[in-house]
């Protein structure tokens, strides 16, 4: 295993593998107790959630989420540890994909208890013989103080963090094999003046991925350590290697420990106690026979947890900061937020104070930035979106969208009613049509599907392809909209979706001269043209944006400008309700 | 979570393969399981509940034919046994037997051997030597068969005794096989397979279908029922901390038995626990008696929700418990300790049966010695 030293210059990142909640957030108190900047937790491999709210000090932190290992190795680009609380079933599985994603990191703890045997073999032939420091199955994990805290080792409450010493190093290493009993020694520790210099539970499991006699190496090894005090339980023959340790010499520090389960010496049968290993199946595998062994080979062993603890206050006390902390008081917040706030120069929206936009003049490059919940990174992205809001601001009174905004004025109706009338109004057959063309070019280049076959697909539905067609434009009739936009092709490197989408178009137009590529499907694909290769947005982030409905906005926005200037022109024109004539409707 | 003992039948049939012409014979279903065996054929029945040293025992019957096997295995059944083994008889000489046991280890495979077998190898312990899968002198073909099964079938010891090797052949008279528990979801064998050696007390038995019904693990061992001290306990390592407590203090013969829960189990688990251990209790013929309900700190078990389910048992028995003069001691940390502490420290004492409460701030065993104290007074 590695060196506690060693693990002691890391800044100790982590990738957290399934979800646990009180784990994860007893890990981050640990971080912010140490006076860590920043919590050790880069990211949390769980399927349904892009990101989690977690206490950070006395404030929040987001800590993101992504559902496979691939998808967070994308995103993140090293950590060194592992904590993985997947089931028993998972564990190998989920062990692997982290070091597949992840070959240098250092190791990582396993915390699920039913781990089948052949599989904690197989990882620890893997892994561990070959330099990673794997701390289970089972268990609590690891602690250093000050640095890493790799599993629930230490405490679960930051009450318990704080009571603990756990800030800085000590020279006691605690070393068990349960892990309720680690934190209870841990608590005798430090109630009487000590701290740990570090603390590590093996587990109960019959084949522990680190085993005491790695455990009792790397506290003989360690420069902070003085005392080495040691758990242990019947079953098995790990004690037996300890004893050769302490008598060859290769460790030398005091040692300080409880063996437990003499209570299975007065059964007929051998009892299984609650951890696998905990089942003495001859003679040397009882609790008496290790505390002889034990005994004999140097080690202070206790008869009675009464006595460990008197030992365990009898060591030489370390001289430790009192700096207590406290974390009284806070509550998780409702929801997020991460558009605007107020901070003490007023208001901040989209990054930029209210001022600082003012100054900067640019209206296009505001609602870019809070469309996209960041500035953007090219100014060819805010050029579109200010060219697609001047080309759709309006398209004349017929339309469904201003004709209600209309009706509803006449009406005498107020402001927010008639714009709310004409917005209702906007969904799949008016207007809504950029997402769903942007849906269309995105599955249609990610999945590398043929335009022929794509089309071929809708006409046999006889289903119109969002985006395609126009009432008054055709081949040789050119909106002069689209020909704006699509001069936008011209300054990106690559514009995939809108080559796509214009393949479709040469395909449609041959079979109906009005079935041309309109407003609507060129801003969806020169939209997601940009975005990927300007703003550099990966697949799966274009695909929550159109699933959001993003690309409805850029013709949201602009038009309610338009209904707005309807219903004001309206009111100056005060027609009167509206009805329609009797002619206009066909009474059946 | 750990290794259990997997019936011989079971076992031969995984090691066997199709040709294994045992047959299983249960209590329950008797006249079916019989109808199996061949008329013609001579039979040896053995009881198929982990047990050892079965002839020694006299749990064997020898040369039984079909129409035999019906009283046969009843006069097996009547020793309390509800699981059996039938196999044709296979004619042999005892210097043909060997031993043979394969070990998961973390450095692979364990293979003990003896060219004697039976219960000669008992004779001759010294008979038994590790050896490879290389060098065991033992057909290749059997040794590949036997690993390969132990990997696909979650085995963690296979002991064969006797083990008769004729030319390429091997045959397994009898075998003992310890499964990985943690392993069953890829195995061919189930919960149903996993045999036990000791007979349950009407606790124990309630306790394990409680257990086979939650979530939450359970588990009692019987020591004494007529002792006077009465522990429920909780958390892997500290139950058997605490559980020591009283053997470290050379008072095993005061300890009723074993029990302990974890996994978070909720009040109305804990209720039906409670209840039955404490009805189990209220039976001891000890002048004196203490109830211990003790854990280590929880990380995430909720203390006052474990109180509740206690206190619940406790009232419907409470006149019993006081007529008695059971006194309780009880020491728990983790979430919630001030609330649930609170909560049982006052229902022991407005019922006078409070022995003592600690939290987090006691020595996890120290209410072992308190609840020695009050029966030994």
């Amino acid at each position: 295993m590695r060196s506690i030293e060693e693990i002691r210059n890391k800044p100790g990142t982590c990738l957290v593998l399934g979800n646990y909640r009180p784990g994860i957030q007893a890990i981050l108190d640990f971080d912010h107790l140490c006076g860590k900047e920043a919590p050790s937790i880069k990211a949390i491999v769980t399927a349904g959630t892009k990101f989690q709210k977690y206490f950070w000090g006395k404030g929040e932190v987001l800590i993101p989420c992504f559902p496979t290992m691939l998808a967070a190795a994308d995103a993140i680009e090293s950590v060194e540890w592992m904590f993985n609380i997947n089931s028993g079933r998972r564990a190998r599985q989920t062990t692997i994909e982290f070091f597949d994603a992840f070959p240098s990191a250092l190791g990582g703890h396993i915390f699920a208890e039913d781990v089948p045997e052949k599989h904690a073999i197989e990882l620890y032939e893997r892994y561990q013989k070959k330099g990673k420091t794997l701390v289970g199955t089972a268990g609590v994990g690891l602690l250093v103080p000050g640095y890493l805290k790799l599993g629930v080792v230490g405490g679960a409450d930051w009450r318990q963090l704080e009571k603990n010493n756990l800030k800085e190093s000590g020279s006691v290493a605690v070393l068990s094999a349960s892990g309720g009993m680690i934190n209870e020694i841990i608590t005798m520790v430090a109630s009487t003046s000590h701290g740990i210099s570090f603390a590590l539970c093996f587990g109960g499991d019959r084949f522990p991925l680190t085993s005491p006699k790695d455990a009792f190496l790397a506290a003989q090894d360690d420069s902070q350590t003085k005392h080495i005090v040691y758990y242990g339980e019947l079953g098995g023959y790990d004690e037996y290697e300890l004893v050769e340790l302490m008598k060859s010499g290769a460790v030398s520090k005091p040692v300080i420990c409880y063996i437990s389960g003499v209570i299975g010496e007065a059964f007929d049968e051998p009892v299984q106690f609650g951890h696998a290993k905990a089942l003495a199946g001859n003679k040397s595998e009882t609790a008496s026979a290790k505390r002889a062994a034990l005994t004999e080979a140097g080690a202070i062993v206790a008869h009675s947890m009464k006595e460990f603890s008197e030992r365990i206050a009898g060591i030489e006390k370390d001289e430790l900061k009192e700096e207590a902390m406290s974390l009284d008081g806070r509550s998780a917040s409702l929801f997020t937020s991460t558009i605007s706030k107020e901070t003490e120069n007023g208001y901040e929206f989209a990054g930029s104070s209210l001022p600082d936009w003012a100054h900067e003049g640019d209206i296009a490059l505001q609602i870019c930035s809070a469309l996209l919940g960041k500035h953007p990174q090219s100014q060819i992205t805010v050029d579109f979106i200010r060219t697609v809001f001047l080309l759709s601001v309006d398209h004349g009174p017929q339309v469904s969208g201003a004709l209600n905004t209309i009706v509803t004025a006449r009406a005498g109706k107020n402001l927010v009613d008639s714009l709310a009338a004409g917005l209702m109004t906007i969904g799949p057959r008016f207007g809504g049509a950029v997402s769903g063309a942007a849906n269309e070019w995105l599955s249609g280049v990610t999945e590398a599907k043929d335009p022929a076959e794509h089309i071929e697909s809708y006409a046999k539905v006889k289903k119109y392809i969002a985006g395609i067609g126009h009432k008054k434009y055709r081949v040789g009739l050119e909106d002069p909209r689209t020909a704006i936009l699509a001069k936008f092709s011209n300054r990106l490197p690559n514009h995939r979706y809108y080559d796509y989408a214009k393949a479709i178009e040469a395909i449609t137009t041959t079979k109906k001269g009005s079935l041309i590529l309109n407003v609507d499907g060129t801003i969806a694909a020169l939209m997601l043209d940009i975005l990927e290769s300007e703003e550099h947005y990966s697949h799966q982030e274009l695909k929550e944006l159109v699933d959001a409905d993003f690309f409805n906005a850029l013709f949201v926005i602009p038009r309610i400008v338009g209904f707005t200037a309807h219903y004001l022109d309206q009111k100056r024109l005060d027609e009167g309700l509206f009805r329609l004539p009797d002619d206009d409707v066909l009474l059946g | 979570m750990a290794r259990v003992k997997l019936s011989e039948y079971r076992a031969k049939s995984l090691l066997v393969g199709e040709v294994y012409n045992g047959v299983c014979l249960h209590s329950e279903t008797l006249e079916q399981d019989i109808e199996k065996l061949d008329e013609h054929a001579s039979y040896i029945i053995k009881v198929d509940q982990g047990m050892k040293k079965r002839g020694k025992q006299g749990l064997l019957r020898l040369n039984v034919t079909a129409p035999e096997a019906q009283p046969a295995v009843q006069s097996l059944a009547e020793k309390g046994f509800t699981r059996f083994i039938a196999e044709p008889m296979l004619p042999h000489d005892d210097s043909e037997e060997c031993y043979v046991s394969f070990e998961r280890t973390r450095d692979g495979i364990k293979i003990m051997y003896s060219e004697h077998g039976g219960v000669t190898v008992e004779d001759k312990p010294e008979s038994v030597r590790e050896y490879s899968i290389d060098d065991v002198p033992l057909p290749k073909l059997f040794v590949q068969h036997v690993t390969e099964v132990m990997n696909n079938q979650h085995m963690s010891f296979v002991e064969i005794n006797p083990l008769l090797v004729r030319g390429e052949e091997c045959l397994l008279l009898d075998a003992a096989v310890l499964v990985d528990s943690a392993g069953e979801y890829e195995s061919s064998w189930n919960q149903n397979d996993i045999v036990s050696t000791e007979t349950l007390s009407k606790l124990e038995q309630a306790i394990k279908d409680l257990n086979n019904n939650s979530p939450a693990s359970f588990s009692f061992k019987l020591l004494n029922p007529d002792a006077s001290l009465w522990m429920q306990l909780m958390g892997g390592g500290a139950c058997i901390t605490i559980a020591d407590e009283a053997s470290n203090q050379h008072k095993t013969q005061y300890v009723a038995g074993y029990g302990e829960y974890s996994g978070g189990p909720n009040t109305e688990e804990i209720y039906l626990y409670t209840s039955r251990v404490l009805d189990q209790m209220l039976e001891s013929r000890a002048s004196k008696k203490a109830f211990i309900i003790a854990g280590g700190a929880a990380n995430f078990s909720d203390v006052k929700v474990m109180f509740k389910g206690v206190i619940q048992a406790m009232k419907e028995r409470q006149a019993r418990l006081s007529s008695q003069n059971i006194k309780v001691f009880v020491r728990r940390a983790g979430p919630n300790e001030t609330e649930g502490l609170a909560l049982i420290s006052e229902y022991l004492h407005r019922n006078e049966i409070f022995g003592s409460v600690h939290g987090s701030e006691t020595v996890l065993t120290d209410v072992v010695s308190e609840a020695l104290e009050y029966v030994d007074a």
